[in-house]
């Protein structure tokens, strides 16, 4: 029993270590991870780049990049670089009278600029989470006009229930007139992803895009208690995995699409089209994608794991590519001191999802050289025990490295 | 023999038992309460959207009292075995000792499980008034892992106190609190743990034989 009572506890404390070591490691080395201020200038048609200061605390370092050419310039000050991205700093540049009255033609006037400007972002932490799959439903065409919060909810599981809030049951009327509007557009159950966003705050509401069990998109409002609902045609091959529900105020699109391929589709409004965004390689699950639409242009920044993608496409021009930026995020102190110390690290949470699970992973054969080292000094300590101990030692100290040789100075076998 | 045991355990137990319980009640109709308010104040389906938009459980209070309520136990029922060395007395009752230990470790378990199980119905009862079913299984996913905290720090706290030399009870302890650490990474989300649960599971068999180790070594004389 003591045996095998310091065995347990040694392979306990070696677990609790592999995670504990790399956390301690990166409260020691904490790393900027600010990422370069991108975006398409329609002055000069180059990419302006900002790049942050290493402390983040100096001016960043601002240069435009030309994706022709593949060339930068010299750098900028910041008051040149508001004056050749004028919607972005519509504010400043109004501020000291440099607002141009028209750019390429186009009026440059605050309301213009403003209504055809919208940010849209995804991070991977807003999909890879638990969320219920009960979907609060807004009245579409309130009758005092302001938008009023939900209060119905619905459900897509065998089939269609629309459940009051207020009393907790199902409100069998509604439940009638949705489960015939779904039957009639061949809606396959269970819903696999619905998506809407669910605020007052916003000028107009756009409904849900649900994507059924047979990979059809769809789309549903609830106008007047009734239900509204569209079923869109998919491009050749497009089966789509996430959806996303816009309402900007140039109400442009529906929402946007990503498909099992990457590609990303924006689905406008006025025909239920679906337009690819070209070179986008999007993974929502682990990709961050944000995209700045304005008046000349869209900007779409893709953070991977090792690089961020910009790609400018032309607003004005049928949504034709521009150009791309491409940066590789440096390796910081941790990450070059982490992978000579440990052998793998253990994890319970990621940036890219709000799960809480044992994650094993950053294996690095560089840490061979310190546990060789560690087995070297088990081998001298344990010298007059028996073999069989002595080399099950050498080789637990050999994989697990740090993590095992500390717990086994530490715990004694007594 | 057993019967005599088991009232042993009780009579150091009940007070720290019934306290809990009150409490954990007392916690449950607060939840109940702040609920109630919630509703009143902006009506139920602003109450459904925080839940199912905003991660808003509302059982935030029932939190650490799993993990308060397991340690209390685990210190009542065996910090009286090291005072006064009385658990060399225990051990030399005419009673196998893996069975004893498991009576004393089965003891406290069910005490917190019966505090943790009424608590959890009290809540999801009121939940299932308000909530539809699929809510209520969340709010109880949420509260699993609090509660299985709440029976690995009773482990724990059992391993430390049976346990004879303080050096190891040092070690024990830090392991301890760094896995108590796990359990509330991110207790602020619902569900989150729903894949950890098993893990847990896991590690409470494991800290329920760390209890026969300590023993183990107390018998053979490893003690200050």
């Amino acid at each position: 029993m003591k045996r095998f009572y310091y065995i347990l506890v040694t392979l306990l404390a070696t677990a609790v270590l592999s995670w504990v070591l790399p956390w301690l490691l990166s409260l020691c080395f904490p790393q900027n991870i600010a990422d370069p201020f991108v975006s398409w200038s329609p002055v000069n048609d180059r990419f302006i780049v900002s790049m942050p200061s290493e402390n983040g605390h100096e001016d960043p370092e601002i240069f435009d990049y030309d994706p022709a050419t593949a060339t930068s310039s010299e750098h900028y000050t910041r008051d040149q670089r508001d004056s050749l991205l004028p919607e972005m700093y519509v504010n400043q540049l109004a501020s000291k009278g440099l607002m141009p009255d028209s750019l390429k033609g186009i009026e440059m006037s605050m309301q213009n600029i403003r209504r055809n400007r919208w940010v849209f972002a995804s991070f991977p932490r807003d999909i890879n989470r638990s969320v219920p799959t009960i979907y609060p439903l807004m009245e579409s065409m309130p009758a005092r006009f302001e938008l009023e919060d939900p209060k119905v909810a619905l459900t897509m599981h065998d089939g269609v229930e629309i459940i009051d809030m207020e009393t907790n049951s199902t409100d069998d009327v509604r439940t009638r007139r949705f489960a015939k509007m779904f039957a009639d557009k061949g809606f396959r159950f269970p819903a696999k992803e619905a998506m809407a966003n669910i605020t007052t705050r916003k000028a107009y509401d756009n409904g849900y895009l649900i994507i059924d069990a047979g990979n059809n998109l769809y789309h549903l409002k609830m106008q007047v208690g009734r239900p509204s609902m569209a079923r869109i045609e998919l491009p050749a091959g497009a089966k789509p995995v996430h959806v996303f529900v816009t309402e900007n105020a140039d109400r442009m699109l529906y929402g946007l699409v990503s498909c099992e391929d990457g590609s990303l589709y924006g689905l406008e409004r006025d025909t239920y089209r679906m337009i690819k965004l070209p070179r986008v390689d999007f993974d929502p699950e682990h990709q961050r994608l944000t995209i700045i639409k304005s008046l000349f242009s869209w900007t779409i920044k893709n953070c991977g794991d090792k690089e961020i993608v910009w790609t400018a496409l032309d607003a004005q021009n049928g949504n034709k590519l521009l150009g791309e930026y491409r940066y590789t995020y440096p390796t910081g102190a941790r990450d070059k001191i982490e992978k000579w110390i440990f052998p793998f690290t253990t994890s319970f949470t990621s940036d890219t999802d709000l799960y809480v699970y044992p994650r094993v992973g950053n294996f690095s054969w560089h840490a061979i050289f310190l546990n060789a080292l560690l087995a070297a000094i088990v081998a001298f300590r344990l010298r007059k025990h028996k073999t069989g101990c002595l080399v099950a030692n050498v080789v637990l100290t050999l994989l697990f490295g740090i993590f095992i040789f500390v717990p086994s100075l530490v715990i004694r076998h007594q | 023999m057993y019967s005599a045991l088991l009232f042993k355990e009780w009579l150091k137990t009940r007070r720290v038992f019934f306290v809990a319980l009150i409490v954990s009640l007392l916690v449950a109709g607060y939840v109940i309460l702040t609920m109630n308010s919630h509703i009143s104040a902006n009506g139920v389906n602003i109450l459904w959207l925080g839940m199912i938009l905003k991660d808003c459980s509302f059982v935030d209070p029932v939190k650490y009292l799993p993990l308060a309520i397991g340690m209390a136990l685990g210190i009542a029922q065996m910090a009286p075995e090291m005072s006064h060395k009385r658990l060399k007395l225990t051990l030399h009752l005419p009673y196998p000792h893996s069975r004893l230990v498991s009576l004393m470790l089965a003891t406290g378990t069910i005490q917190l499980l019966v505090i943790f199980v009424l608590q959890a119905i009290v809540i999801a009862v009121y939940d299932a008034t308000i909530l539809p079913g699929e809510m209520v299984w969340r709010v109880l996913l949420t509260m699993l892992p609090w509660y299985l905290a709440g029976i690995c720090a009773y482990l724990c706290v059992s391993a430390v106190c049976l346990e004879g030399t303080w050096y190891t009870r040092v070690i024990l302890s830090l392991l301890g609190i760094t896995l108590m650490m796990v359990m509330f990474l991110k207790p602020g989300v619902m569900a989150a743990y729903n894949s950890m649960i098993i893990v847990i599971i896991i590690l409470i068999l494991i800290l329920a034989v760390l209890s026969f180790g300590s023993i183990a070594r107390f018998k053979e004389g490893l003690q200050d």
